[in-house]
């Protein structure tokens, strides 16, 4: 799963679409105007103002593949004014285009005057607006999918989107925070998606002869319980690709209505820890000799490094004393500070114990090191 | 390689790896053949607690398991914690075959997060755990999946396992002769992540971790030396991850820090 935010960066990307009846034409395309909705139509001095707000979005660079599963999206705006309660009923709809053109006021070539997508989400809301108030849009996903599913569609290509009056009563206006002195605050568009085809998924693959502990165990079927979204089938022969996720879901968490990683005791699209190997390494020396300090490794031999920790028991004397302390460790007694440290190789993990001070004592360090096959990839 | 079971990742560079190529491990959620265990952690209870003082909790598992300890040092800001921290801010834990035992010496209280794992990752334990309701299990080598005992297995869905939800590199450079430099990385989460981070210094051929020195000199009678440069603490907040070391060398030092972002910290 992956997360592309893309905000307003150029005053032609954010058009408003503005209609009076009294216009001639009707219709002027605005930058730096920051308001959608309708006022009522009136007349000063002459000219006429108020009427239909609409505003045109163009998102640049959208870097997602054809034919992603996009799993949620929205815009948010933000507030450029406090007031009272005002109810705006618009539309948001798609520019049903491959890569959407840059906008033009002169003749006007906005959403309004382009394709739009089949897909439309209703945007009727009722709030109070205060000043720097970020507020979403409604969830926008499939207006997106129609989009990137079309054939012509390619990474990193502009999305348009047309957001229109569908019935706002006149005098409720939506103040939004413009790019011309807004930069930073301008409307943000924010997608969530799966990558890869629109069916999903990792592929599992199973053994044609599969171990009973691994998989044919009656214990090996998916929860009904704990919400799983689904469970790999098993075949004896040959080798079956599937194409599906196995979600587990936390204590009444739906599997199938979050996409939060953290929700779920295992979630197939993310990496895990794995580890490789628990070692205990016992070093000693005798401070008695002069000794301050000894060494000791494990030789794994992966050739990167690997994730690891370390626990660490410090005492003097023949018999293991003392709580485990996560290494890198430093303690000190009534004469004596001791330390234990680690590092890693690419073919090894060296763990050092080391004290400062008097003492005559036989010092042990018992380190115990967990070693992942997770690769630091440094 | 016999038996398998492998559940790919999403490929970067689009689509998925290969499950029927593909032999990396961590190019998978779930790994597994019939030659090596790769055992997925198991965690036994998440819970938090407010701790001035020592406070004990008991594990009951009857052996050192591991164990994850954050605790927040401000509003919002959570750091990993370790053993007795280099920059003495008075915040650690131990762990023995009874207890995880959480320290605080700063006089005030702090609200620490642990977790305790299950996994004694070298032999079978005493736990019997019943299992009820379904569950997916991958047991180990010449483990039963039926078995009670959460070390016999490298999966089950009984148990939370720690899922890599975001790791991250970050290239810094450290200003010469100067201490408690820190840097940070935005993680994009919409959560206050649980992280743990390595480093490793331009031009030395070892990693090492946090509250730690870089050590590239020792001697049974003159102990250890290090490189000067030292990484002191982790911590996070709902935007950032925060490094901070220090560098006693008379010259800049690169280090790159690898970062793996795990859980929700205080969930």
């Amino acid at each position: 799963m992956a997360t592309i935010t893309k905000r307003i960066d150029n005053n032609i990307r954010e058009l408003y679409d503005r209609y009076n009846s009294h216009w001639s034409p009707t219709w002027k395309a605005d930058e730096n105007y920051g308001q959608i909705g309708v006022l009522t139509e009136f007349q000063d001095s002459g000219e006429w103002y108020g009427g239909i707000k609409n505003l045109s979005l163009r998102f640049t660079g959208i870097t997602i593949p054809q034919g992603a599963t996009i799993q949620a999206a929205k815009i948010t705006f933000k507030d450029n004014s406090s007031g009272i309660s005002r109810a705006i009923n618009l539309k948001i709809v798609g520019i049903d285009e491959d890569n959407t053109a840059e906008f033009t006021t002169s003749p006007i070539a906005d959403g309004r005057t382009r394709a739009k997508t089949t897909a439309a989400v209703d945007w009727d809301s009722t709030f109070t607006p205060s000043n720097g108030t970020a507020r979403d849009t409604p969830d926008i996903t499939n207006v997106i999918q129609e989009i990137v599913d079309r054939a012509g569609w390619s990474s990193g290509n502009a999305i348009g989107i047309y957001i229109y009056d569908d019935g706002t009563t006149a005098g409720n206006v939506y103040d939004i925070k413009y790019y011309g002195s807004y930069p930073n605050d301008v409307a943000l568009l924010t997608i969530t998606y799966l990558e890869g085809s629109a069916s999903v998924s990792p592929s599992a693959s199973i053994s044609a002869s599969a171990s009973p502990s691994a998989s044919t165990s009656p214990s090996a079927s998916s929860s009904s319980s704990e919400s799983p979204s689904a469970s790999p089938s098993i075949s004896p022969s040959p080798p079956l690709l599937l194409e599906t996720l196995l979600l587990v879901a936390k204590p009444n968490i739906d599997a199938l209505r979050t996409d939060d990683p953290t929700k779920f005791k295992f979630h197939s699209k993310y990496g895990t820890l794995k580890y490789l190997s628990k070692q205990s390494i016992d070093i000693s020396f005798d401070a008695s000799t002069g000794d301050i300090s000894a060494k000791g490794n494990y030789t794994h031999n992966l050739n990167y490094y690997p994730y690891v920790e370390v626990y660490v028991r410090v005492y003097t004397g023949d018999t293991p004393s003392g709580n485990f302390e996560p290494c890198p460790f430093f303690g000190s007694g009534a004469t004596v500070t001791y330390s234990a440290n680690f590092n890693i190789t690419k073919t090894k993990i060296q763990v050092y114990g080391e004290i400062n001070g008097v003492s005559t004592a036989t010092w042990h360090f018992e380190f115990l090191v967990f070693v992942y096959k997770n690769n630091l990839k440094l | 390689m016999g038996h398998i079971f492998k559940i790919a990742l999403p490929n970067p560079d689009g689509g998925f790896y290969d499950p029927f190529t593909d032999t990396d491990p961590d190019h998978f959620s779930l790994f597994v053949d019939s030659d090596v265990d790769y055992i997925m952690v198991k965690e036994k209870l998440v819970a938090s607690q407010s701790v001035n003082g020592t406070v004990n909790v008991a594990h009951g598992l009857n052996y050192v398991p591991h164990c994850v300890v954050f605790a927040e040092i401000s509003s919002g800001v959570w750091r990993k914690l370790l053993s007795v921290p280099i920059d003495s801010i008075g915040l650690w834990y131990e762990v023995n075959s009874t207890n995880l035992v959480l320290k605080n010496t700063t006089g005030s209280a702090k609200t620490f997060v642990y977790r305790i794992f299950y996994d004694n990752v070298l032999g079978s334990s005493d736990n019997d755990i019943i299992q009820t309701g379904y569950d997916v299990i991958v047991a180990k080598i010449g483990k039963s999946a039926l078995s009670g005992d959460p070390n016999d297995k490298i999966m089950d869905t009984k148990f939370n396992t720690f899922k890599i939800i975001a790791e991250m590199t970050k290239a810094i450079t450290l200003a010469a002769s100067t201490n408690d430099q820190s840097f940070t990385q935005t993680h994009g989460l919409d959560f206050i992540p649980l992280v743990n981070a390595f480093a490793i210094e331009s031009g030395v051929n070892q990693v090492f971790t946090v509250n730690s020195s870089n050590i590239d000199l020792w001697g049974a009678k003159l102990g250890w030396a290090s490189t000067g440069i030292k990484f002191n603490y982790v911590k996070t907040d709902v935007t950032n991850i925060t490094f901070n070391f220090d560098n006693s060398v008379a010259s800049e030092k690169s280090v790159s820090v690898r970062c793996f972002a795990l859980e929700r910290v205080n969930q």
